[in-house]
């Protein structure tokens, strides 16, 4: 595909690497995904505004409820405030751009065609239809035979991909490109939160990563991880929940953010103890980790273990406490100025707070009992979900629209937006509560419930809801064009977005900005500074040089990101491989192949580009002053990948340790084999620093020889396990039909082996390179960075041979 | 909690765990009422009170551009507030934890509905007593009763679950497909009906009547109707019925 | 010490320990005798068996980590990073462990 032939508009957005414009396309893509799961929610307030209703058919119903959950949480809650992050962080904290351009396109490329995946299910027999958790084991091929179903976990994948590449991504940036003199503390709490997301995102995501790894393998190959009752409904509670409580905080924390920054602007007062507002934060994601079981109060999963979970769940509030007290105590003596955005976002604060004290409720093992699985539980997280998550962002967008067009949008109508949505909201949800006996996720209920009262109100409540947003859009939509002009700063605020012209230039900052010791800081950009408004007379501070805009635009990450769609169709779609009795389901190779070759295409051309970020000096990068950018990316994907593996180690604990008997150390595997394929990655791992030290003296010969090794043993490695594959295969006994000691054998050191593979390929690359004679002396960083890699998958499988091996 | 006014909330109830839930959730409900009255008041009070005006001005902390703003608050206060917290989350855990003491620990030995000869009503309490089990299927549930002789096959019906009024019955919930969850709705009490696990809740029903049980977890597209009717009888009757299967 | 020979150093240890591990198998109850008995006809239980082979996984890794990874020469931020990650990992999987076997 070459560049010219594509108009310069279209290319333009297709093409950019620039965090301003794809903080854009994020923003309307999550808008878009936004209106069309609210179309469905509609749709099914309909269908429940009265008893005993057809308007929606049981399938329809029930497909409908899991795609507005999945729609809502993965794809518009994260990407929303992602979009706000990609758009105003580096302003915030002075950085030119993310740390890695291209990556930040190549996530949003992946967001979106994780969601036309996900749309695209309704398409292919039906979309999921078991609800957003997916519980286990209706997620076998047995219960669900829907092509749907794998779309939609192609979907999951893709998007859980894109966002590990865009935690990384933020994680950096905001580590090691702040402005000289900005330090953490000197933060808003927006950054603070996107920072404390991602923490989470890194830790949480894998999980769920690997749970749908393996439902999707189980699916394809007819294992057994979730359709076997020893790992089954609680493996799948267990990596879901894990994952899906931090989660529900990753939604939470960044409107957190902008509620506190907002709160600071309209108040005109500094907020009231930030730090207690960030540290609670880091309490609070930390303690989400260890709660998860409030999901599964009533699996069975033990009395003791419950009362820890109650114990963890309600201490889980405390810091949340603290939030909302401090935001509260920030209005004392303030100039409170209830702008639209100040209204929604005090409005988003009371909201949460009715949210988080029903929250406690079901932090009770005991009431739990009475409220699982009912609409009180739906009626809690939507007042989080949307009454603060969605309400603060909307104010997000009220806050920034004059930042990101440099026109106002219009106060009157957006004030009734609020009214309207403020009380369409409560009478949409505050119902539920009182609903406590209903079952949620029912398709129609009998007259004799006596729930049809409630359920109405409901409605109509979803109803003013719902067409309040239409105001939103029109508000934005007619401002863009005949908004008054908004100035720099419309809202006197104080953090360093509003410096700049609105919108900003396409370079951000004429220099990079600075700030003193006394906490003065200077703008790095003179046309943005508004006239008298308590400009420092600060000296020039920034390093000086005025950068024209890095090129900024690259091909490659739309072509990755559409080559990892083809590919994941292809293993998606296919036909069930028995069509009588379905149990597995058979990809369809041609386009997997297709997805995979151009994949290798594209991340080839990638790697190949010339694409220059400029590094700036004399940034303020605590703690990590003295590790490169590249070098804190990669350990962090790694620490990112450990969790990944420790899940597919976990599950395999879970189904050996529920499992009444197991093979017997070496009646299965050659102890032999799994030794000679230990040496021959130690081995390697020795090739591959060798190739490290011959790159950093400069020897070609040396590192040739090495990485040429490095690539030998690989091959040996992957040798003797295919070796053994096919030979454990060949007896019978062993075909992944037998159970779980095949199953989790051969998933976990399956994508062990496709770690290996991955590391043979960028040895090919690193070998071609070298015969060029490249990376010799202080060129070394990219054999560095392989080895770590190289190294991790080494430990992966110092842990697997006594694991699968030797116990 | 007088005696009297227990027995008179226990004639109101459906059964005992009802009025566990309803203890608890009324505690529960007091003290968020009054948390959310508190801080909604003083929310909207300061609001009002600090609202901009005609002629008022800019606190004098007043963040600006070009300044990093001044880093206020009182850790005091946030011990305030964090201990406050924690004195009526202590009381809410410590109820909870003697509710679900209640809920989930079926007490010594049952009484056996009258179905063995030896086990009455006034001389109870021996464990082995047979429970029922309860299955969810795609998309009904299916009760099966002991047999009033040992090894008998069990007495199974789907869709109707009768037992008889006082009784202490002990549920064993299990699933043969998919994950369920067994809701006995007005009895405020559910147990996750999981393949391959069994899981056991309890409860003594205080009233004759029929109360619905629902499937509280999706299952597919019947899960909607997945119900069953609960039937609390009276002793005679259920014995009467029992003999009769 | 010239690195090299420290990198040789550190791959005869993991080849060492793995022909420990190897063998340690045949100190299990009933294990039918095919590795090379190191303490005689010892045998010891089977949790101890798992712990020293899952200890001597753990220093290989670590082993791997801080020298092929070079881990020992970074700058301190970085490693304590690591291993905040580690021990945040392995708390939770010991939370997992306890959640599967407190009842
Ligand atoms: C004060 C803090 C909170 C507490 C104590 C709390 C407690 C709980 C508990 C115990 C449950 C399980 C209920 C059940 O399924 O029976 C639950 C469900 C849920 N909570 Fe929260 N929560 C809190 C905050 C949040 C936040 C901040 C969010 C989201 C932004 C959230 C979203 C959810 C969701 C989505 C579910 C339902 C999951 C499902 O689909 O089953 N919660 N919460
Ligand atoms: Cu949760
Ligand atoms: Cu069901």
């Amino acid at each position: 595909m070459s560049p010219e032939q594509l108009p310069a508009r279209i290319r333009r957005w297709l093409y950019t690497t620039n965090h301003k414009e794809i903080g854009i396309l994020y923003l309307i893509t999550s808008l878009f995904f936004f209106v069309a799961a609210g179309v469905l929610a509609l749709t099914m307030r309909s269908q429940l505004s009265v008893p005993d209703n057809h308007l929606l058919s049981a399938d329809l119903f029930n497909q409908f409820v899991t795609v507005h959950g999945l729609l809502m949480v993965f794809w518009v809650l994260s990407p929303f405030a992602f979009g706000f992050a990609n758009y105003i962080i580096p302003l915030q904290i002075g950085a030119r751009d993310l740390a890695f351009p291209r990556l930040n396109a190549m996530s949003y490329w992946f967001y979106l065609v994780s969601g036309a995946a996900m749309m695209m299910s309704f398409f292919f027999g039906g979309a999921p239809d078991l609800g957003w958790t997916l519980y286990s084991p209706q997620t076998s091929f047995k219960f669900t035979p829907t092509i749907g179903l794998n779309l939609g976990a192609a979907g999951l994948i893709l998007i859980v991909v894109s966002i590990t590449m865009s935690s990384v991504n933020f994680l950096v940036t905001m580590f090691k490109m702040r402005a000289p003199g900005m330090k953490l503390k000197h933060m808003p709490v927006f950054p603070w939160a996107i920072l404390i997301t991602i923490f989470m995102m890194l830790y949480a995501f894998p999980s769920f990563l690997a749970a749908l790894l393996l439902l999707y393998v189980d699916r394809a190959f007819g294992t057994f991880y979730f359709s076997s009752i020893q790992g089954g409904a609680l493996l799948w509670d267990n990596v879901f929940w894990f994952f899906g409580h931090p989660e529900v905080y990753i939604v939470l924390f960044p409107a957190i953010g902008v509620i506190a920054d907002a709160i600071s602007t309209f108040t005109r007062r500094p907020l009231y103890g930030s730090k207690y507002i960030i540290g609670s934060m880091i309490a609070a994601a930390i303690i989400s980790f260890i709660v998860w079981g409030h999901h599964m109060f009533v699996t069975g999963i033990g009395l003791t273990s419950t009362k820890l979970y109650t114990v963890t769940t309600i201490a889980v509030s405390l810091p949340f406490d603290v939030m909302v007290i401090a935001m509260i105590e920030t209005l004392v003596k303030a100039r409170v100025r209830l702008k639209a955005a100040a209204l929604f976002t005090l409005g988003a604060v009371a909201l949460f707070v009715i949210g988080g004290i029903t929250g406690v409720y079901l932090a009770s093992v005991a009431l739990d009992h009475a409220l699982r699985g009912t609409y009180f539980v739906v009626a809690h997280f939507h007042y989080i979900m949307v009454g603060a998550s969605i309400m603060g962002l909307i104010g997000g967008l009220y806050y920034w629209f004059p930042k990101m067009t440099g026109r106002m949008y219009n106060e009157g109508l957006a004030k009734i937006h609020f009214i309207f949505s403020f009380i369409g909201f409560n009478i949409l949800y505050f119902p539920m509560f009182l609903l406590l006996d209903m079952p949620r996720r029912i398709a129609t209920y009998a007259p004799s419930t006596g729930w049809a009262a409630l359920n109405l109100m409901s409605t109509v409540g979803g109803f003013i809801f719902g067409l309040a947003q239409i105001l939103l859009f029109v508000n934005l939509f007619a401002s863009l064009r005949r908004g008054s002009i908004s100035g720099p700063n419309p809202w006197e605020a104080w953090t360093l977005e509003w410096s700049l012209p609105s919108p900003p230039p396409a370079h951000d900052f004429d220099t990079i900005p600075a700030i003193a010791e006394d906490g003065t800081y200077h703008f790095g950009n003179s046309s943005g500074y508004p006239n008298g408004s308590g400009y420092p007379n600060g000296s020039k501070m920034g390093n000086g040089t005025v950068h024209s805009h890095l090129e900024g635009q690259s091909p490659w990450p739309v072509v990755v990101a559409f080559a990892a769609f083809i590919f994941f169709l292809g293993i998606t779609i296919g036909q069930p491989s028995n069509p009588s009795v379905p149990v597995t389901f058979q990809p369809f190779w041609p386009l997997v192949l297709d997805g995979a070759i151009l994949g290798v295409i594209a991340l080839y051309g990638y790697s190949r580009e010339r694409f220059s970020v400029h590094e700036e000096t004399n940034v303020e990068s605590w703690p990590f002053r003295e590790v490169p950018n590249v070098k804190l990316g990669i350990w962090t994907f790694l620490g990112a990948e450990v969790i990944f593996f420790g899940v597919l180690i976990g599950a395999y604990f879970f189904v050996r340790t529920n499992s009444a008997t197991w093979p017997a150390v070496g009646s299965l595997f050659e102890v032999r084999s799994g030794f000679a394929m230990t040496l021959v990655l130690l081995t390697s791992s020795l090739t591959a620093i060798m190739a490290l030290v011959s790159a950093k003296v400069g020897s070609r010969n040396g590192l040739m020889a090495s990485l040429f090794a490095t690539f030998g043993l690989g091959v040996a490695f992957l040798y003797i396990k295919a070796t053994e594959w096919i030979s454990l295969g060949a007896n019978g006994v062993f075909s992944v039909a037998n159970g779980l000691p095949a199953t989790s054998y051969f998933i976990t050191t399956g994508v062990h082996g496709v770690h290996v593979f991955a590391g043979m390929l960028m040895t090919l690359y690193l070998l071609v390179n070298a015969l060029k004679g490249r990376y010799l002396k202080g060129d070394y960083h990219a054999i560095e960075h392989f080895g770590l890699y190289w190294h991790f998958v080494d430990i992966v499988w110092v842990f697997l041979f006594p694991l699968f091996y030797l116990i | 909690m007088g005696t009297r006014k227990k027995q008179e909330t226990q004639k109101m109830a459906f059964s005992n765990t009802e009025v566990v839930f309803n203890n608890l959730f009324s505690l529960f409900t007091y003290l968020a009422v009054l948390v959310g009255v508190i801080v909604f008041a003083l929310m909207a009070f300061l609001i009002i009170k600090y609202r901009e005006r005609k002629n008022s001005q800019d606190p004098e902390d007043t963040p600006r551009l070009g300044r990093i703003p001044i880093v206020r608050g009182h850790g005091r206060n946030v011990l305030i507030t964090v201990s406050l917290s924690t004195i009526i989350l202590l009381a809410l855990i410590i109820g909870s934890f003697a509710a679900v003491d209640t809920l989930l620990t079926p007490p010594n030995g049952t009484w056996c509905y009258g179905l063995y000869p030896g086990y009455g009503a006034q001389s109870p309490l021996n464990q082995d007593c047979p429970r029922i089990d309860v299955t969810g299927h795609q998309f009904y549930w299916e009760f099966s009763y002991p047999h009033a002789l040992p090894h008998a096959p069990l007495y199974t019906e789907k869709y109707v679950f009768r037992v008889p009024k006082d009784a202490t019955v002990v549920i064993d919930v299990t699933s043969a497909d998919v994950f369920h969850d067994f809701g006995i709705i007005p009895f405020k009490i559910k147990t996750d009906a999981i393949p391959g696990r069994v899981n056991t809740i309890w409860f003594q029903p205080y009233q004759n009547g029929t109360y619905l049980i629902q499937c509280f977890e999706l299952c597919g597209s019947g899960h909607y109707y997945m119900n069953a009717t609960l039937i609390v009888m009276q002793v005679p009757q259920f014995q009467a019925w029992y003999n009769s299967t | 010490m010239n690195t090299t020979y420290l990198y040789l150093l550190v791959f005869a240890i993991l080849v060492g320990s793995t022909d420990i591990e190897v063998n340690i198998v045949a100190l299990y109850p009933s294990a039918p005798s095919n590795g090379v008995m190191l303490f005689g006809t010892i045998a010891l239980s089977y949790g101890v068996i798992v712990s020293i082979l899952l200890g001597l996984a753990g220093m290989k890794a670590l082993l791997i980590a801080l020298f092929y990874q070079h881990l020992k020469y970074e700058p301190k931020s970085l490693s304590s990073w690591v291993l905040i990650g580690l021990v945040m990992a392995s708390l939770l999987m010991s939370l997992v462990f306890i959640q599967l076997h407190v009842h």
